[in-house]
């Protein structure tokens, strides 16, 4: 590259919202280059995960039959631990164990990533890997290009830059499209992945073919951390994991690090027989989102736009969507650029009709109606934690074998839910419950 | 004939040693995170100590220090730094970790 080289849009990140964008554009006949600071797409990324691929489906109908998904999500549960104790509500819906699989596939960035890649590459795309992008550069306020910070012959110009750089956004706060992230607003989460053979999966699990199950862990899993734990089948390995969100290790003090608690959480007498023999042959750490609807950063400056977990995008209730999230603000920012480029203006106001896409669709409607999620389960811990321990003493104690009248088991469990639970209190957390989580 | 709990402990455990040994990782001769330790002073919290998952934070002699060589690159000491003492940027190009599985 010669400290001129100008092309019309730089994508800064090779993940599924940067690619989408790419690939969305280059279709249309802009002339687009990807820069990615792994080695390839994928190496610097991790996640559980589910790729929910209703949007990917729309773009690339092959989905089903050439993307390197892992297993479609038949079964899910998903469980409260409570000390050694597993409670869980499980489910099989046929409806989700036959086409289109409820538009829901585990798979493994390191396979998906490059996939993606290529079918970018495909449309006219170009990718240059091992370029970390360090700073954006400017004129007159208006951001024209990139730099890796060596040397200006590693610059590259632009006519538009979109930022789809992840969840450690940190060239959103270099352009003051956001401060300084709060704990509160990022998880952080790690996974391993753990060899076992295809057969003793499908036999543990009661998999059949290329059904898979993605079992999600609350309560004890993470130790009163406002998070879970996880564990989801690939085709010869599993994706074993705990998340949770950063501020609750500021609070809590126990002195625990990530791995302890997710060596704990793989030794839980529901966990360690699902895991028995499997051997770990990758450790990985990433950041969640969390931003929600009220600390979104801004989504555009001149010559800018910012997209997928950069932008705070993610869906953070119980659906945990981020991928199609991410896929979805990539098209709405190549449409916007389109239309900006027919305009030949590459200013705020032209790029602000990418904030109105976002409002009109799913993605920032989906952001709003769960933008009290977090804050409310971080206000009400007994939600996860004693609720859930008290639930199942009150099963242990209404199940257990003995020669005690029934009539007496229940009135010695309403006793003891009386002692417990200030009733007044529970009305009032469940009707926040509902309104704030469902 | 085992207890279910020795029956579970069968489970090989490793230790973040051992973990961090798994994962592809190209190291630069340049720290990509610097400390201002004089701020670290005041840190109320200093949770970078329990958060990073490779460890890479240790507290000698009442200073901080990171080995930098080990991070995993998901960014929670930086967030997590609410004093801001923790400079972090992206490893340069070609450098760091690269994932297979993800
Ligand atoms: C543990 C975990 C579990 C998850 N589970 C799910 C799930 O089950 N379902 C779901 O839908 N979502 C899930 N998510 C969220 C999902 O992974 C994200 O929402 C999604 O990856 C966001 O895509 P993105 O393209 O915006 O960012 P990323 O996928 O993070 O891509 C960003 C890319 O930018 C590159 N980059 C960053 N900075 C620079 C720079 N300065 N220069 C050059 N390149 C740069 C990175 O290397 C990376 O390739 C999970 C996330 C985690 C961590
Ligand atoms: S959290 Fe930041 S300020 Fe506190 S000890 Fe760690 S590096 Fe220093
Ligand atoms: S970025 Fe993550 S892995 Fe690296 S030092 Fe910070 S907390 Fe540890």
């Amino acid at each position: 590259m010669s400290q001129n080289d100008k092309v019309e849009v730089i994508i800064v990140g090779a993940g599924p919202a940067g690619l989408t964008c790419a690939y969305s554009l280059a279709k249309r006949g802009a002339e687009v280059v990807v820069i990615e600071r792994g080695e390839y797409p994928g190496a610097k990324n991790m996640f559980g995960g589910i790729f929910f691929s209703s949007i990917m489906e729309k773009i690339f109908p092959e989905f089903f039959d050439e993307a390197p998904w892992e297993r479609f999500v038949g079964k899910r549960k998903f469980s409260i631990l409570a000390g050694k104790s597993e409670l869980a509500f499980d489910m099989m819906p046929s409806a989700f164990n036959e086409k289109p699989y409820n538009h829901s596939f585990i798979t493994l960035r390191g396979t998906m990533d490059g996939w993606l890649a290529k079918k970018a590459e495909g449309a006219g795309v170009s990718i240059i890997t091992d370029y970390c992008v360090s700073d954006f550069l400017y004129e007159k306020g208006k951001i024209v290009g990139i730099t890796s910070g060596s040397g200006d012959e590693d610059n590259l110009l632009a006519d538009m830059i979109v930022c789809a750089e992840g969840a450690n956004s940190i060239l959103t706060e270099k352009a003051k499209l956001r401060k300084k992230i709060d704990p509160e607003r990022r998880s952080i989460a790690i996974k391993e992945n753990m060899r076992l053979p295809q057969n003793v999966i499908e036999d543990r699990f009661g998999l059949a073919g290329r059904q898979g199950a993605a079992f999600e862990y609350f309560g004890e899993a993470v130790q009163g951390l406002l998070g879970n734990g996880f564990i989801y089948t690939n085709k010869d390995s599993l994706s074993v994991g705990v998340g949770f969100s950063l501020s609750d290790f500021i609070k809590n003090r126990n002195g625990k690090n990530p791995n302890d608690i997710l060596e704990d959480f793989k030794s839980h007498p529901s966990i360690a027989p699902l895991l028995k023999g499997a051997e770990i042959v990758e450790y990985m750490a990433h950041m969640i989102p969390s931003d929600g609807f009220d600390s979104l950063p801004k989504l555009y400056r001149d010559g800018l736009l910012v997209i997928g977990d950069a932008a705070g995008l993610l869906n953070t209730s119980f659906f945990h969507e981020g991928v199609n999230l991410a896929m979805a603000s990539g098209i709405y920012a190549a449409d916007t650029i389109m239309e900006a480029r027919r305009k030949n203006d590459f200013s705020s106001q032209t790029l602000s009709l990418y904030e109105e896409k976002l409002k009109d669709s799913f993605v920032l409607q989906d952001i709003k109606n769960c933008k009290n999620f977090l804050s409310f389960l971080h206000k009400n811990k007994s939600l996860i934690n004693d609720y859930p321990t008290l639930m199942n003493d009150i099963l242990v104690d209404y199940f257990r074998v003995s020669e005690k009248p029934k009539t007496a088991v229940k009135k010695e469990i309403f006793r003891k839910v009386k002692k417990n639970v200030k009733f007044t209190r529970l009305a009032r957390e469940m009707w926040g419950a509902w309104s704030n989580l469902i | 004939m085992k207890t279910l709990e020795q029956e579970n402990k069968q489970n090989k455990k490793l230790s973040i040693e051992d973990k961090l040994f798994l994962v592809k990782n190209k190291k630069d001769k340049i720290s990509h995170i610097t400390i201002n330790k004089k701020i670290c002073k005041k840190c109320q919290h200093k949770a970078c100590l329990i958060v990073c998952p490779a460890k890479s934070y240790e507290e000698n002699h009442g200073t901080i220090e990171v080995a930098y060589e080990n991070c995993l690159e998901c960014g929670s000491c930086r967030v997590i730094c609410t004093d801001g003492a923790i400079k972090w940027e992206n490893p340069r190009g070609g450098f760091g970790v690269r994932f297979k599985n993800g």
